[in-house]
Formats: structure tokens, C-alpha cells, sequence
């Protein structure tokens, strides 16, 4: 006979299901952040390596990923450590690292117009992608 | 960046880490971050690179689950006091808004791909362009 979940397992699968989804996306975001801080073009590539570096290294420990940002930020003084670092620390594997520096490279890259670089339409234009990604998976 | 574009890219986050503290570090992390930035002449050029990574790690000791947040915060620079204020009185305001409008967005009548996250980023969105006149006036 099949023993029914009880309410502690349940609770605990929810959780981990609930974090997975949370993190599944969290990429999206982190690519837009030097987008939205206005990061300068010549310091992207350093946060873009930065952050694939600090995937294989620094993956998921937050003290480390500091050390990372501030090593950098003193070879490369414009680089803002704390977002580095921040941006880091939101991602959970190397593999979103990698997603998150070629996505955040290319939008720094683009000629976006100026009434759309605003956080506003950005949330609602993440939310679209989020639909869509939704929909999609 | 200004202080409503943090709040509301703290917000968009908040769904990633939901933690009792949160509120807590988002009155007071602002104000310690004006204080750091305000004093930082003060600070002996010996010791004023290490001021902000120092600060940086003891936040995120005391909490690594809010330590993108943290960083987020002491990153934003401040020029007046009362935009240190403002952030965790813009946060408190738009999460009592989100929770009033939980039940609206999560309807039956919503399609399940648009549920969860992407209406909530959208919805995040609209508010932003609210405040964000609101705040022109």
C-alpha cells in the first residue's frame, strides 16, 4: 500500500519546488541590473568575466563572492564591486552565470531608446519575458 | 540610481527572498549607507577603500539569504537624508498595495501562465510609473 505524504513532506517538497521556480529566472534579472545601474560599456566585459569566473569559483558562497568583486574592482577601479557582487550572489550555478553575462553584455550593447530606459517599463517588459518563458516551459 | 528605482528592484527581488528581517534591513541599511557616504571624509584615506567592503561582509554575514538586497542598498548612492527615508517608506507603501492586490491578480480568471511572478513584475511595473509622477509633482 502506498503511504500517503504527510504534511511535513509535502511542506518540504513545496518549499524546494518553490525555490527552484524562484531561481529559475533570477538570470533575467541580473542580466538587466548594469543595464538599469548604468554601468559603463568598457567595465561591462570585467563584470560579464567577473561573473563567469565567480560561477566556477565563487558558486553560492556570498563571502567569496565579495572577495571576487573587490579583487576586481582593485584591478579595474570603475567597476562597481557591490553589484558584482550582488549580481553573484542571485545566481545559483555556474550555468546561469554564463547566462546572465552573455544576456547582460548584449543588452548593454544594444542602442536602447531612452524613454524605455526606465525601471518601470523594464519590470513590465521582464514580466512579458517571464509570460512567455512561462508559457513556453 | 535613484532611490525609487532601488525600491522597486527590491521589490521585483523580494520575490526571490522572502525572510522576517527584511524589513528590518530595509529601514535601516539606507540611513547606514547615507551615514557612510556622508562621513566618508571624515574616514582616514588608510582605512577609506576598506570602509565599504568592510561593511559589505558584516551585512552579509548577519544575514546571507537578504546579502543581494544588503548590497543593493549600500550600493545606491544617497544624496539627501530624506532619500534614505524614503526607501523604506516606499517599500512598506507598494507591499501593502501588492498584498491588497493579491487576490486581484490571482483569480481564476487569470490565464496560469501569466500567475505568480510575471503578473506580479508586471503589476510592480505599472506602480512604478504611478510613483514615479507622483513623485515629478
Amino acid at each position: 500500500m502506498k503511504r500517503m505524504p504527510e504534511n511535513k513532506d509535502i511542506l518540504k517538497s513545496h518549499t524546494v519546488g518553490q525555490l527552484q521556480l524562484n531561481s529559475s529566472y533570477s538570470w533575467i534579472i541580473v542580466a538587466t541590473l548594469p543595464f538599469l545601474f548604468q554601468m559603463p560599456l568598457s567595465v561591462t566585459p570585467v563584470w560579464a568575466i567577473g561573473l563567469i569566473v565567480g560561477g566556477f569559483i565563487a558558486n553560492k558562497h556570498v563571502l567569496r563572492w565579495i572577495a571576487l568583486a573587490w579583487i576586481l574592482s582593485v584591478f579595474f577601479p570603475l567597476m562597481p564591486f557591490l553589484l558584482l557582487a550582488c549580481c553573484g550572489i542571485l545566481l545559483m550555478d555556474w550555468r546561469q552565470c554564463i547566462y546572465a553575462a552573455v544576456l547582460g553584455s548584449a543588452l548593454t550593447l544594444i542602442p536602447i531608446p531612452r524613454e524605455l530606459k526606465n525601471m518601470g517599463t523594464l519590470l513590465i517588459i521582464i514580466g512579458l519575458i517571464l509570460m512567455i518563458y512561462q508559457k513556453v516551459k | 540610481m535613484n532611490p525609487i528605482d532601488t525600491t522597486f528592484i527590491i521589490l521585483a527581488l523580494g520575490f526571490l527572498f522572502k525572510h522576517p528581517k527584511q524589513k528590518y534591513y530595509i529601514s535601516i541599511l539606507p540611513v547606514i549607507a547615507f551615514a557612510v557616504g556622508y562621513f566618508n571624509a571624515n574616514i582616514p584615506t588608510s582605512i577609506e577603500p576598506f570602509a565599504v567592503p568592510v561593511l559589505a561582509i558584516l551585512v552579509c554575514i548577519s544575514s546571507k539569504e537578504l546579502a543581494p538586497m544588503s548590497l543593493l542598498l549600500l550600493f545606491t548612492s544617497y544624496d539627501h537624508f530624506w532619500e534614505a527615508l524614503l526607501i523604506p517608506t516606499l517599500w512598506f507603501v507598494i507591499t501593502s498595495l501588492m498584498e491588497y492586490l493579491k487576490p486581484r491578480i490571482s483569480g481564476d480568471y487569470i490565464p496560469s501562465f501569466i500567475h505568480g511572478h510575471p503578473i506580479r513584475i508586471i503589476s510592480l511595473g505599472i506602480l512604478y510609473h504611478v510613483f514615479y509622477s507622483l513623485s515629478l509633482l
